[in-house]
């Protein structure tokens, strides 16, 4: 590994439906997106090299791309993620469980925050860009959204080790197992839940 | 790393729902992290590299 290799990343962060207002660098991060590489999960590597583009599309996700420097590509692409909404069902809960759950409102339904999406390029090691730093950027992401329109639940489904190693550190905690995406069968998926609370 | 049903239900058993009624009375998330978002000068910045035609002056 080189030092370059080792050293954390000075990135950018945004939206991409922020880049339409300057089209050269859209069109720019759209090509690096094509070329984006993540051999681990074919699912999200589809979605980076232009899945992602329905969702946009039509509102039902927001996808953020970060922005390096380069010098190959003059700017690159180490990670993305996405966020959207999801709804939660606690019509298989107590009542009581359900008030505590809600914060003293006995809903059997609510929304709640989705991380669609998140993966770094094969191209960048986790001690240039770590894991915890993409994750940090989503919840940015869907902190801001709180506190505009409130919200108290992030869910994610990722791979069981991703699970324990990336969000379980981070407060999410394990609910169930659910169904991998399509192309990634054989893996073991587990959706984790976030709870946030506070007035901010 | 992470990928999930956009807009979809999840349905919370019964042992789910005990296991985070605790939790979610005492959950507090910090959200101090210092976020690199884009500001337009430095997005600016960024189309400004990637421009693919260098800038003519139109003065002669």
């Amino acid at each position: 590994m080189t030092a370059a290799e080792q050293q954390p990343l000075g990135y950018d962060v945004a939206a991409i439906a922020d880049l339409k207002t300057y089209p050269d660098l859209l069109a720019h991060i759209e090509s690096r997106l094509a070329a984006f590489e993540c051999a681990r999960s074919p699912h999200l590597q589809e979605f980076a090299r232009g899945g992602y583009r329905n969702y946009e599309r039509h509102g039902h996700s927001r996808t953020y791309v970060f922005m390096v420097p380069s010098a190959e590509h003059e700017v690159d692409v180490p990670a993305i993620f996405s966020v959207g909404q999801a709804s939660l069902d606690f019509s298989k809960a107590t009542a009581s469980h359900r008030k505590r759950l809600m914060g003293n409102y006995s809903q059997e339904h609510t929304g709640g925050y989705l991380i669609a999406e998140l993966a770094r390029a094969d191209g960048y090691s986790s001690r240039q860009l770590p894991g915890r730093v993409i994750l940090e950027e989503a919840m940015a992401a869907i902190h801001q959204a709180r506190r505009h329109v409130g919200g108290r639940f992030v869910l994610v489904d990722s791979q069981e080790l991703v699970a324990e190693r990336l969000y379980a550190p981070y407060g999410f905690r394990r609910l169930a197992l659910c169904d991998p995406p399509r192309g990634m069968e054989q893996a073991s998926f587990v959706t984790s839940v976030l709870v946030i609370k506070g007035e901010n | 790393m992470a990928s999930a049903t956009l807009g979809g239900v999840y349905v919370v058993s019964s042992e789910g729902a005990d296991m985070l009624a605790d939790w979610a009375e005492s959950a507090a998330v910090d959200d101090k992290f210092d976020s690199h978002r884009a500001d337009s000068a430095r997005l600016s910045v960024l189309s400004n590299r990637v421009k693919s035609e260098p800038r003519t002056s139109k003065t002669r």
